[in-house]
């Protein structure tokens, strides 16, 4: 037998021992593979989303590239207005096999309704800090993860109880992905115009403020409305039947002080609860609800004709045309308004909060949505969809989203990034983030206002009664506000089997 | 020896089943005319794609659906029929189909009949009936959207025209709970006239023209011909027009969907309609069934009240 040599006999024994440790290392790596791999692993394959067709998606949609380029997957987008996602979404839910991993959800008349179907986020993260609970999976970007409330402070106030939490508070179902905030965009040209001569007559001032009334405000449409011929109407709300209407109604409620929509019985307003009780059963609500009616229809002499049949995209078209001096709509309209080729009041436009109501809060609506898994889907699909939800909810694709497309940023961060560049201000030349400094006002100085809406799972069966009575009553069918507001509570009660 | 003639008895006595029944086939296929053959496929195709849903649809009635899957449907016996009995959308529903469905009917038998008989007797009526086909051809979906932005205050065509000559003012005609509805019969009736008009102008054709001619010479004015000559002959074709757009419209829900989407305050919220939003918006299937078995039932029933007048006037024509 040839007797090794000392370097063969060491070049065989690092062999051996290499070998050996080779599998602990690779079990190792697997086990804790770097993040690039955690985003890469289904390289090659495709996402599906279904989402609504309004700036925000669009705004991630074009910026969906950062997400191919980030795991190698691709996104494939269907949008669609809000009743069409709606039926879609229901459908390809209520079917048992889903075929879109990433569901838009819209709290109402969305989540609220379908949220069962729906997989809760806390299978891959703690929803504390946002650190993953699958070795697999990366953390959610950008999170303080040693905060053990990390993940809510990276994100809006109150956006994750929005868009996020259904009836049961230890589960989340998705992240805050965009925010649809109620503010006052008006003329700055009518009003400078108009202003001084009202100031004269009445002796008071012309202006939108924290500070101005709802009440107020009618003295100064009607002024507009005698005096101003550069408009078509004064204001402009969202009157159209079934669920615009109804958020009108929410939010003056709420001005007018009346809680979770007259559902006294909901415990917590932000969850909402399967079993709602009976609706305006405390006789202080159901007096503030009547005013509420007259205030409605009291509105309606100051405003467009049209209103009966706009949503929030027809209100905000009215504006662009140069229809309307004032309108209360969703923040996200701001870059369409101040795109000079689309509408003539781009550089006009000033932005406020919403005015008070008689008892004193400030009230908003808020349509912040986010993004859920359906429960269906194998554990595979669903790390897909939660990787996109992760890359598109993340700072760097809000971000992109918002300065290049339309996009509403709902990190925290981003709002940083745009104070930092001097944006947040009337004045600055980005007139796009215009909407964003009323927004922070309102959350940070009136979140009593913040009015979503009560979260029931019927809720589209709420809308079709609240909805169609209302319209009935401000078109004048439905004789006084006294017998609206009784159908509407009997037929809510009926719902509801009180 | 005995067995063999027993045996060969049996086939004279009695005819063994499977004979029987040959013959029995041969006879049914031997009578069977031949064209009963050629439509048998077709037929059992129709029924089973009429027929099944028909009785499905009677069955959801009675249950509660539940589409998540692993639930299976709940027996309800008649608690959908009785919340449907006791939902006064249902009522305010029927009542604005029969508005929308009565008018639309009497205008676009009224334009149809009278400019199917001006073309009749128009030289190059032909162009014209290709001109007159146009809207025919557009999908409804698309004639909605098209009203949508022909009517839009803001930037529409039609409302500036009417606004400019002082007719309409107040913004949308699809924005007016008076007008709504209105305006969907009308643009209904753009659509589909041209149909009423190509049935009634082949039934024209049909009018023999010595008749007409023997009329005229015997005295008649244009008014008594058409009522003594031209409509009799006419009747069978009015009938098919008619049968066709009533049900049409008793299931017409597109053009809603786009433009009005029932509103504004429930004007334009037909049967149809809420029918749709029970089923699509609300995912009650149950309810859903329910109206639109009673729907069903109604169209149904109309159409064999005309089916059997048509089927008297011919059977009288025959007669006479």
């Amino acid at each position: 037998m040839k007797e090794m040599d000392r370097r063969t006999f060491i070049k065989w024994s690092a062999t051996a021992a290499g070998a050996a440790v080779m599998p602990l290392w690779i079990e190792k790596v697997l086990a804790n593979p770097t993040e690039a791999a955690k985003w890469q692993q289904f390289k090659g394959e495709t996402v599906k989303v279904l989402t609504e067709n309004t700036p925000p998606s669009l705004g991630i949609k074009a910026a969906s590239g950062q997400f191919t380029k980030l795991t190698g997957m691709k996104a494939e987008f269907t949008l669609d207005a809000m009743d069409a996602l709606k039926e879609k979404l229901f459908l390809d839910l209520r079917g048992g096999s889903p075929e879109y991993h990433v569901n838009y959800a819209q709290p109402r008349p969305i989540g609220c309704v379908v949220c069962d179907y729906w997989e809760p986020v806390n299978k891959f993260i703690d929803i504390n800090n946002g650190k993953s609970k699958m070795a697999d999976l990366p953390d959610v970007p950008a999170i303080d993860t040693k905060d053990p409330d990390g993940l809510r402070k990276a994100y809006l106030p109150k956006h994750f109880d929005s868009g996020c939490v259904y009836y049961d508070r230890s589960k989340l179902y998705g992240l805050p992905y965009d925010t649809a905030q109620g503010i006052m965009f008006f003329r700055k040209d009518i009003f400078a115009k108009y202003g001084p001569k009202y100031s004269d007559k009445t002796g008071k001032p012309f202006k939108l403020s924290v500070d101005t009334t709802w009440d107020d405000f009618y003295q100064m449409c009607l002024f507009l409305k005698k005096n101003c011929k550069e408009v078509d109407a004064p204001l402009g709300l969202h009157y159209a039947q079934n669920w615009p209407i109804a958020s009108e109604w929410a939010s003056f409620l709420t001005g007018f002080g009346v809680e979770k929509e007259g559902f006294a019985e909901i415990k917590d307003y932000f969850a909402g609860q399967r079993d709602p009780g009976p609706v305006f059963s405390r006789k202080e609500d159901y007096e503030k609800g009547l005013q509420v009616l007259e205030y409605l229809k009291k509105l309606l002499g100051v405003m467009h004709p049209d209103v009966m049949t706009w949503g929030w995209t027809g209100l905000g078209t009215a504006y662009a045309t140069g229809k309307l001096a004032v309108m209360r709509n969703c923040g996200e309209f701001c870059p369409y308004i101040e795109d000079p080729k689309a509408s003539v009041a781009a550089g006009k436009t000033g932005y406020e909060v919403v005015p008070k109501g008689p008892s004193g809060i400030n009230a908003y609506e808020i349509g912040a949505a986010g993004l859920s898994i359906p429960k269906a889907l194998p554990l595979k699909e669903q790390k897909k969809a939660w990787l996109f939800i992760m890359w598109a909810t993340g700072p760097k694709a809000q971000w992109e989203a918002f300065t290049k497309f339309y996009g509403t940023p709902v990190r925290t961060s981003n709002l940083e990034e745009a104070r930092a560049k001097g944006w947040l201000k009337p004045d600055s030349k980005f007139r796009k983030a215009q909407h964003l400094m009323v927004q922070e006002t309102e959350l940070k100085d009136h979140l009593p206002g913040f009015n979503t809406g009560p979260k029931i799972p019927t809720y589209s069966e709420y809308l079709d009664i609240v909805g169609g009575e209302l319209s009935k009553w401000v078109a004048g069918r439905t004789p006084t506000p006294k017998k609206c507001l009784d159908t509407m509570i009997e037929r809510v009660n009926k719902l509801h089997g009180h | 020896m005995s067995d063999q003639s027993q045996s060969a008895a049996q086939p004279i006595l009695a005819a063994p089943p499977a004979s029987r029944s040959l013959s029995l086939y041969r006879r049914v296929v031997e009578n069977t005319p031949w064209y009963v053959w050629w439509l048998a496929p077709a037929v059992i195709i129709l029924a089973g794609i009429t027929l099944f849903p028909f009785f499905w649809m009677i069955y959801m009635s009675f249950m509660k659906v539940r589409l998540a899957p692993g639930l299976s449907d709940l027996f309800v016996g008649w608690d959908n029929w009785a919340r449907m009995f006791d939902d006064p959308s249902i009522y305010q529903g029927w009542w604005l189909q029969f508005q929308y469905v009565g008018v639309s009917m009497v205008l676009q038998m009224g334009l149809g009949l009278g400019l199917a008989l001006m073309l009749n007797q128009t030289k190059g009526g032909s162009v014209l009936v290709m001109i007159f086909m146009i809207p025919m051809m557009v999908a409804p979906v698309v004639v909605g959207h098209l009203f949508n932005l022909l009517l839009n205050s803001s930037y529409g065509l039609y409302a500036w025209i009417l606004n400019t000559l002082g007719i309409y003012s107040k913004g949308s005609l699809l924005s007016n709970p008076d007008t709504a509805l209105w305006t969907i019969v009308a643009m209904d009736t753009w659509e589909w006239t041209p149909l009423i008009i190509l049935i009634l102008l082949a039934g024209l054709k049909s009018v023999p023209q010595d008749t007409v001619e023997a009329s005229h010479v015997d005295g008649s004015n244009p008014i008594q011909v058409f009522f003594n000559v031209t409509l009799p002959y006419l009747a069978p074709s009015l009938l098919i027009a008619f049968l066709l757009r009533f049900m049409d419209c008793m299931r017409f829900i597109d053009k809603i969907l786009i433009t009005t989407r029932g509103g504004p305050a429930e004007a334009t919220k037909t049967l149809p309609i809420y029918l749709y939003f029970k089923t699509f918006r609300e995912f009650n299937i149950s309810m859903g069934a329910t109206i639109g078995f009673t729907l069903l039932i109604a169209i149904i029933v109309c159409a064999m009240i005309a089916t059997n007048i048509l089927l008297a006037e011919k059977g009288g024509e025959d007669h006479a």
